[in-house]
């Protein structure tokens, strides 16, 4: 009967099975843990849905969900969709006031280079090895618009764990920050950062989209969006578009990047021994990244009167305000009086840009 | 590897260049729009 020969259920594998209780497990923890609901659990479902049988829900040119993966990731819609909102969410305040914490943000990037390093001396392609790494920047969307130029067949394993650490930040940070760390130098009080004019706040996404556009031009999709997304902010004259850019429009986006990656994740694609390298290097990428961020401030205060809290340099990964709020929490606990929190968003702001970056820089040599 | 030892070296580097000219950049800017404020105060 042709109606028993089209039943998916007969055309169940057990690797499909194996996925669903992937897809299941991720929306768990996106319910009850709470760990990045807003995408973990999308790319649950997409995960469920997508090893469903028979469904062609990624069929090219005719899957539903296909059209929403070519058209918004291949074609680089979402990322810089999603910047645009980050920027309109994004107050530069804390890192024009202490410029020299952006160098923490830089830091924080050696995670990346020092992984992509390793991936590649194991047997992944420079392409591959250079996905991996940028997990080590805890940042979502530059890690898929990366994964989706360089190594799309790696696109959901990436985004996974990228989006699982930087949900992860409160439990993987605070064993390396405090191993780093002294319980003096926790203990260290930050001076006040100056006070910030609202011109200059209007003037910096301005500024530095033209700086980092000039010198990474492979940055300028992220980079151009996020800043835009800022200036609608700062110029306070489209409270319109400043709002939709960082509600509406940033949820919608979410709703297709969300599904789409989970999509890409069928048994095939995801249940090979790479992807568990991957999850074990990008984990190594984010922990390098956290200390080399802390490693970075150290060396700074030993030529520096105005000392820097350690932890501070932690917050160079992005996972913004995560990071932030770790560090803040971990100051805490040595000091209650101690306020790191708006310290601490200084690198962590300067974590995304560099991240962004250190994928431009990927994307112009091995593109 | 070679290559990937240029990429390690080149990335890491224009990380640092890039934020340090964007560090250049809020100094400047700073001078530029900072001021206003300041001369406003007093």
């Amino acid at each position: 009967m042709v109606f028993f020969d089209n039943m998916g259920l007969l055309a169940v594998t057990p690797g499909m099975v194996l996925m669903w209780v992937i897809g299941l497990l991720l929306v768990y923890l996106a319910i009850t843990r709470q760990y990045e609901p807003l995408l973990l659990l999308p790319i649950g479902f997409g995960i469920i849905i997508t090893n469903l049988p028979l469904t062609y829900l990624m069929e090219p040119g005719e899957g539903l969900i296909w059209r929403f993966y070519h058209y918004g990731i291949e074609w680089e819609i979402i990322p810089p969709l999603i910047f645009l909102g980050l920027g309109a969410l994004t107050d530069f305040g804390a890192l024009l006031a202490q410029p020299r914490l952006i160098f923490l943000g830089a830091a924080a990037q050696v995670g990346v280079y020092v992984t992509f390093f390793i991936a590649y001396a194991m047997g992944f392609s420079l392409q591959e090895a250079a996905t991996i790494g940028i997990i080590g920047g805890a940042d979502g969307p530059t890690t898929i618009y990366l994964a989706a130029k360089l190594a799309p067949q790696l696109l959901g394993a990436c985004a996974v764990a990228a989006y699982s650490y930087m949900a992860l930040v409160p439990v993987i940070m605070p064993p390396i920050m405090k191993l780093l760390t002294t319980d003096a130098e926790r203990k260290i009080r930050m001076e006040k950062g100056r006070k910030v004019t609202p011109r200059e706040k209007l003037f910096f996404p301005i500024f530095a989209a033209m700086v980092i556009i000039l010198l990474v031009p492979a940055s300028a999709p992220l980079i151009a969006m996020f800043m835009l997304g800022n200036l609608f902010r700062e110029s306070k004259v489209v409270e319109r578009l400043n709002e939709v850019a960082q509600n509406s429009l940033m949820n919608v986006v979410t709703i297709f990047l969300g599904i789409s990656i989970g999509a890409t994740m069928n048994a095939e694609n995801f249940l090979r021994k790479e992807v568990i390298f991957i999850f074990v290097l990008g984990l190594f990428a984010f922990m390098i990244s956290t200390a080399s961020g802390i490693l970075l401030a150290k060396l700074m205060n030993l030529f520096t009167r105005n000392k820097i809290n350690p932890l501070v340099g932690a917050a160079g990964v992005s996972a913004v305000p995560m990071a932030a709020r770790v560090v803040q929490k971990v100051g805490a606990a040595a000091d209650k009086k101690n306020y790191l929190l708006m310290f601490a968003m200084g690198p962590n702001i300067a974590g995304v840009i560099g991240t962004v970056i250190a994928a431009g820089i990927f994307i112009s040599i091995l593109k | 590897m070679q290559v990937a030892f240029d990429v390690f070296i080149n990335g890491i580097s224009g990380v640092f260049v890039g934020l340090g000219v964007l560090y250049v950049a809020i100094k400047l800017n700073k001078l530029l729009a900072g001021r206003e404020v300041v001369k406003k105060e007093q």
